[in-house]
């Protein structure tokens, strides 16, 4: 543990201090400022009231990058009145004219303290050393960050993106979503699936930001893969419960994936090749201390090192799949008041199936056939620091999710005109998205946050156009389907961070959204109070209780991400989701080395869907699909218990929930209750990094999850007409066997002055235990019997890659 | 380099043979109880058919009936009489002996040696019977069959026959209230059940059991016996119009409609409901399993009252 401490005596007007990666600025606010920081602010003054107080402001980065830390730590260890950085790295503490000393620490970063005496308003921007790079620091990730005990928020985990690279990864590809899934209160659902399931609820109900921007279909290849590319991520933040009022639009989790920004003083790249993708990340200053560029891209190649093995054995047809992404992210900073942020990302699943062949003596057949999905999001904000004390954040957003199956046919003829029949199926989802944020902090007991967005929808369901040209017996161009759907959604917000006094502090807030589609506008006002008590300085009890309304529901057989789902609004006969959550916990922290924490959870959602017992989805667009789909209720709840260790050469976390989750619905399963098909009695997870020295770390992580229920028929018996009936013990009245598995990995690193490498050897289910993927009947004809069969995907898949930097 | 190169190829062998597999699975599953079908009905004898239920994994399905239980029935808490067994696990009891009448609370207790006895509760629902019915319209229309002439050619055949739209009447009691329809054509050689159209929302609500086929107009054809509940028209009189044509061209002797109109308890519509969405729902990779109903307590099956109306529309 080692940190700098400054002692400064400030009497000017304006002072720049600066030492190595570390500097301040010192700048005297205008009147014209202060007149606007009073304008706005005016509302809240009543919070300022007191003696004579000025405001320490400004950007917490990472020294070297310019990366902002988000949630970096600033209290005054003379009163320990603190705060701590917003998502862009700003902080503004408000203390008494007094001799102060400041500390700014954060995770794995050097703590710097800063002590003089505060006679005016002052800007301090601080860049915080990460501690590996200090030889005299033995214990990296140590520093008097706040607490987790101190936090009023519950329910959030946090896990930096170098310990996600640091886990086990399948086949070698990191993966933020699979990271996720080892923390108590999470379950990944089925074997390799990146599919989330927090606290009972479905996929659906997971709002996943990136860069504020939310991404409705989070997976690759059918759900073993997440979108996100771990080499363009800076941060991610998983929240269960006790959302603060910022947050809206979903019911069970928020997940805040916060993308790099771009390396403002040198370039700097990294990336990997692995067993099935490979991934490239460029960043650095366009103009140093003013732009910088982050640009990232993935590919997997299967198609690549298949293709040839496929054309010797038909070289008249060509198949393949592929996903890629790529993310890009410019970084402006006009003044020290106002900065912009532009990025975006794209990827795209695609197999197809291409076949040219001599279809008759005149006519040569060209058939073009496949499928592709993904993800499009675009954002720009702008922050604004209209005073040490009120920061802003305009967010333009755009995303759109489509799917799209393709058949194209062209015939070329040497006696007649060339011929082609087009076939294509289409769906999708786009938002256009605006919304203003704004920061303001009084004084060291408040943190106030509110705003307003508006978000435009286009529900596109499943349409299908056919297209020909020159076919003798053609049919019109046409395209059937169900017409597009506009809504509108409005978001209003405002939440509190009040420190009541020094053991209990409490984070409350309003939530209200409303939602315009066709002839029917849905309000709906949600509070959400969270609430920490500190029983002493390394104990808090901690309890939340929040409500959430979601406007959009997703049509889904399957639950794994499959690309035909479909998403749709609420309409006047199905109305929006809703859900309440109260929770309750402890938290404590030993030595800031370990944390504890123990909460307890219970869920009620109501008007979720489910398709009627019989209803088929699969390209049936949305025609009729109110008619398919029941509403009912949900219930979660349950225990969940998080012990971590943060620092020394063994770091890792224990993990272990205990849970229900029912659903019912008026006309399934009769009525009766049952267990939702994520139900998951026991989940049990170990992640454990251990670090051997400089160049070898090895990790693993071992997960034990309880059966998924399912329906399995029990009996058959004759019914009225002498017809079969299978008889079920219910909906989802069988366990399949449960799901363990190990994972691990061997990291062998070597610095070769400004570049250094990586060899990751991995194996995931290290001792190939087959578990369950799902069962089916079967008929042996050997035996002349019917069987049912498991099928197990993976039973052992080592990996390798190779990682560089530079 | 060698050691990578070993590395490689050991992870490639590992690689190609990571594949999907597949295992045994055993279920527990519940052969071997009491199945019992069965049906109380005023003003007939009524059957009772005892079945044991089989392993969901045998192959085929050929019920296995059972041919020396004991059937006892009880009529408003009073023991009213036994089953006596006909053929093959078939029991009947005479209506002279149940005497079954609306309102009646009827409990049957099924017992037979080696098996766990099962027991069962209907009450036989109010009478609802078909107040008016009439044609209302009749249009003549074409339709082209095809048949195979005396050369045993295939032949198409353009017939005008009459179409018919139907009017019955029938009043609905206060309460939630079953029924089944059916519509026989019947002449003084054949008979058989006809399909009919119609444009009455008691079909189109909640209609996912009858598998009808929608039309263009907007009307809703169903065939053979027709499930539906009064969540439309609780405690009014309804009227319902449909309309239909006789499956033959050419009409015989004494051609009539007979419409059928059943009120039946809640248990059956649940238990024919259900078993008609598994029935048609089976083969669907991606649905759910649908659960069937049943009221039998340590069994499978139904049992379950019935009152019958009938009226016929003489053509």
């Amino acid at each position: 543990m080692s940190y700098y401490c400054k002692k400064l005596i400030i009497d000017k007007p304006y002072a720049i201090y600066g030492q190595a990666n570390t500097y301040f600025h010192i700048m005297k606010l205008n009147k014209l400022t202060k007149a606007l920081t009073f304008l706005i602010a005016i509302g809240a003054l009543i919070l300022d009231a007191g003696a004579q107080q000025f405001t320490i402001s400004g950007y917490i980065s990472e020294a070297g990058s310019s990366e902002k830390l988000i949630n970096a730590t600033v209290y005054n260890s003379k009163d320990f009145k603190g705060t701590i950085s917003n998502d862009y790295g700003f902080y503004s503490l408000t203390l008494p004219a007094d001799s102060v000393v400041i500390n700014y620490s954060y995770v794995g970063y050097n703590q710097v303290k800063y002590a003089f005496k505060l006679q005016r308003d002052t800007v301090i921007n601080v860049a915080l050393i990460p501690s590996e790079l200090l030889e005299e620091v033995v214990v990296t990730g140590e520093g008097n960050d706040e607490q987790f005990q101190e936090r009023t928020q519950m329910s959030t985990m946090e896990i930096p993106i170098e310990q996600i690279k640091s886990l086990p990864a399948f086949l070698g590809e990191v993966d933020v979503l699979k990271a996720l899934q080892l923390l108590p209160g999470v379950s990944g659902g089925s074997e390799g699936s990146s599919g989330l399931f927090v606290r009972g609820g479905s996929p659906d109900q997971n709002l996943i930001l990136l860069d504020g921007v939310p991404v409705y279909n989070a997976s690759h290849l059918f759900g073993f893969f997440s979108v996100f590319n771990s080499d363009a991520i800076n941060k991610v933040t998983l929240i269960k419960g006790g959302f603060p009022a910022r947050y809206g639009g979903r019911l069970s989790s928020v997940i805040d994936i916060r993308m790099k920004e771009g390396n403002m003083q040198t370039f700097h790249g990294e990336g990997s090749i692995g067993v099935i993708a490979s991934r490239l990340t460029f960043e650095g200053p366009i103009v140093k201390d003013k732009t910088s560029f982050m640009i990232s891209g993935r590919r997997t190649y299967i198609d690549l090192i298949t293709r040839p093995i496929l054309n010797a054995q038909d070289n008249e047809g060509v198949s393949g799949y592929y996903f890629y992404d790529l993310n890009a992210k410019i970084n402006h900073k006009f003044s020290e008041k106002d900065r912009l942020y532009i990025s975006g990302y794209f990827g795209r699943d695609k197999a197809y199936f291409n076949y040219d062949y001599q279809y008759d003596e005149d006519t040569y057949r060209k058939e073009d056939n496949g499928l592709y999905w993904g993800n499009a999001t675009a954002v720009a904000r702008w922050n604004h620091m209209f005073s040490n004390k009120v920061f802003s954040n305009l967010t333009a957003t755009f995303t759109d999710y489509k799917f799209d199956i393709y058949s194209n046919v062209t015939e070329e003829n040497d006696n007649s005109p060339d011929t082609y029949l087009g076939f294509d199926y289409f769906s999708g989802i786009y938002d256009w998205s605006l919304k203003y944020d704004i920061d303001y902090v009084p004084n060291p007991k408040h943190y106030l946050k509110f705003g307003a967005g508006i978000t435009y929808h286009t529900f596109e369901p499943g349409a299908t156009q056919f297209i020909t040209e020159n076919l003798d017996d053609a049919i019109p161009d046409f395209e059937f389907g169900s017409s597009s759907i506009y809504a509108t959604e409005l978001d209003l917000y405002v939440e509190d961070d009040w420190e009541i006094n020094k053991v209990f502090k409490v984070n409350i807030g309003l939530h209200a959204s409303g939602f315009f589609v066709d002839d029917v506008f849905y309000k709906s006002l949600q509070p959400r109070i969270s609430t920490r008590y500190l029983v002493n300085s390394n104990v808090s009890i901690k309890a939340s209780f929040s409500t959430m309304t979601q406007f959009i529901h997703l049509l889904t057989n399957s639950g794994i991400g499959l690309p035909t789902d479909l998403w749709v609004p609420a309409t006047d006969s199905i109305p929006p989701q809703n859900a309440i959550q109260p929770a309750i916990g402890v938290a404590y922290s030993l030595n800031k080395k370990y944390e504890f924490s123990v909460e307890g959870y219970y869920k009620k959602t109501n008007n979720i869907i489910e398709y009627k017992d019989g209803a088929n989805y699969l390209f049936s667009g949305l025609e009729g699909w109110e008619e398919k789909v029941e509403q009912g209720e949900g219930w979660a709840y349950g225990g969940e218990l998080f012990i971590q260790k943060k620092a020394g050469k063994l770091t890792g976390w224990i993990g272990y929930t205990l849970s229900w989750s029912n659903r019912q619905f008026p006309n399934i399963n009769l009525g009766e209750i049952f267990p939702y098909k994520y139900d998951r009695r026991h989940d049990f997870e170990v992640a454990a990094i251990y670090k051997i020295n400089d160049h070898i770390e090895i990790s693993g992580t071992w997960v034990y999850t309880s059966g998924q229920p399912i329906s399995l028929p029990i009996a058959k018996y004759e019914g009225l007409f002498n017809e079969a009936i299978y008889a079920y013990e219910g909906r989802n009245g069988y366990r399949m066997d449960p799901y363990h598995r190990l994972d691990a990995n061997i990291a062998f690193s070597k610095d070769k002055g400004e570049w250094s490498r990586t060899w990751n050897i991995g194996v995931y289910n290290a001792y190939s235990r087959q578990n369950p993927f799902f069962i089916y009947q079967t008929y042996d004809y050997e035996t002349n019997t019917n069987n049912y069969r498991q099928v197990s995907l993976f039973p052992i898949i080592p990996s390798i890659s190779y990682e560089f930097k530079w | 380099m060698r050691k990578i190169k070993y590395l490689l190829v050991l992870f490639t062998i590992l690689f190609v043979t990571a594949c999907e597999k597949t295992v045994y699975f055993e279920v527990e599953t519940v052969p071997n109880k009491l199945v019992l079908n069965a049906f109380i009905q005023p003003d007939t004898n009524n059957i009772a058919i005892i079945a044991l239920s089989l392993d969901p994994l045998a192959v085929g399905f050929e019920s296995v009936r059972v041919t020396d239980a004991t059937i006892q029935i009880n009529k408003n808490g009073e023991l009213a009489g036994t089953y006596n067994h006909d053929i093959d696990g078939i029991y009947s009891i005479s209506d002279a002996i149940l005497n079954a009448s609306p309102n009646d609370v009827f409990d049957i207790t099924v017992s037979a040696p080696g098996r766990e006895t099962v027991t069962a509760s209907t009450t036989i629902p109010s009478s609802v019977t078909i107040d008016e019915i009439a044609i209302i319209d009749t249009v003549l229309i074409n339709v082209s069959y095809s048949a195979i002439d005396p050369d045993g050619n295939p032949i198409i055949i353009d017939s005008l026959i009459p179409y018919f739209s139907i009017k019955f009447t029938f009043t609905d009691p206060i309460g939630a209230d079953f029924y089944t329809l059916q519509v026989d054509y019947k002449d003084a050689y054949s008979e058989s059940f006809a399909c009919f159209s119609t444009n009455d929302p008691t079909f189109t609500v909640n209609n996912d059991f009858n598998f009808g086929n929608e039309n263009e107009d907007g009307s809703t054809t169903l065939c053979d016996e027709v499930l539906f509940s009064d969540v439309t028209f609780d405690g009014q009189q309804k009227s319902i119009v449909v309309n239909l044509y006789a499956i033959s061209g050419e009409f015989f002797d004494d051609p009539r409609f007979e419409f059928t109109l059943t009120h039946v308890a809640e248990s059956v519509y649940q238990y024919r409901t259900t078993a008609q969405i598994q029935a048609n729902t089976g083969d669907n990779p991606f649905g759910e399993p649908v659960i069937v109903y049943s009221n039998i307590n340590n069994g499978f099956g139904i049992f379950g009252g019935l009152s019958v109306s009938r009226a016929v529309v003489n053509l």
